[in-house]
């Protein structure tokens, strides 16, 4: 490789990859749940970037990075526990069945009733429906990030973290925190 | 009647899109008339308002899941992203 490809690589991931690396690095969170895991994840997804940036045409580099993190936290998993993942099974599926996507931090400082029933509903989520909680209200991700993070359609994150939404929001009327929901 | 019967018809479209609404996923007219019903209507009002609250203690980590970043970690993200494209970096990985 030439200097100056190299410089015109350098200055690609520069520009499209590094601004990304705390939210890989949330994602990561997320989908690991250990933070070694996670760092590792995002170097690996960081060299991937790397070797491919040159061919990337620059439109939405975060969702371009969230595939390749998704990719590449695959293919680690497939790696290393070759039973997890089998023939045709997506990621998500498999992601399900490797447990809680973040475990529930012990130290947390429970300010008021409504927090609390927050937090009990969001630990008594479904795995992959507290998944998509964690990417779109935690980390912030967009309804097509959280999609590309996951590898799953974009209407399947909506009706998760919308079903998701309301089994909180019922804990909350039932504990009395907030008026039960009207009928329409 | 009719202005009864008006407003709950707005009162389901409202809250079938709510969810995008509070996560700024529609397009700007639909959003318009969303916060226009929003508050013209109280009960609406107040379900967005539970569900804003809801987002907001997510966000905030308050929920229980969310793990504050590690400066330390992150650095060393930094640090190995600088690697990368330094001298010393990978010269044509694909």
């Amino acid at each position: 490789m030439s200097d100056a490809a190299r410089g015109a690589r350098a200055d690609a991931f520069d520009k499209h990859v590094v601004p990304h690396v705390e939210v890989l690095y949330r994602v990561a969170l997320s989908l690991t749940g250990q933070p070694a895991d996670a760092e590792d994840l995002v170097q690996d997804t960081l060299m991937r970037a790397f070797g491919a940036v040159d061919r990337f045409d620059g439109a939405y580099p975060r969702a371009w990075l969230l595939t390749i993190l998704r990719n590449t936290h695959v293919n680690r998993n497939r790696r290393r526990r070759p039973v997890l993942l089998r023939d045709g099974e997506s990621a998500v599926v498999m992601m399900d069945r490797l447990g809680p996507c973040a475990p529930a931090s012990e130290d947390v400082v429970i300010g008021n009733e409504f927090e609390a029933v927050v937090a009990d509903a969001l630990a008594a989520l479904p795995d992959k429906h507290r998944a998509v909680v964690a990417l779109v209200d935690i980390d912030g991700l967009t309804y097509q990030e959280a999609a590309d993070a996951l590898g799953v359609p974009r209407g399947t994150v909506m009706s998760r973290l919308h079903r998701a939404r309301a089994r909180i929001r019922a804990r909350l009327a039932a504990a009395g925190t907030i008026p039960h929901r009207r009928r329409m | 009647m009719l202005r009864m019967v008006l407003m709950r018809a707005r009162c389901r479209r409202s809250a079938r899109v709510l969810q995008s609404y509070l996560d700024d996923e529609l397009d700007a007219p639909t959003a318009a008339r969303v916060a226009e019903h929003l508050e013209e209507c109280r009960r609406c009002g107040l379900e967005a308002s539970a569900y804003t609250a809801i987002k907001t203690v997510l966000a905030a980590g308050d929920g229980g899941s969310a793990t504050p970043l590690d400066p330390r970690a992150v650095a060393r993200l930094h640090e190995f992203a600088r690697s990368l494209t330094g001298p010393e970096g990978p010269t044509a990985t694909a």
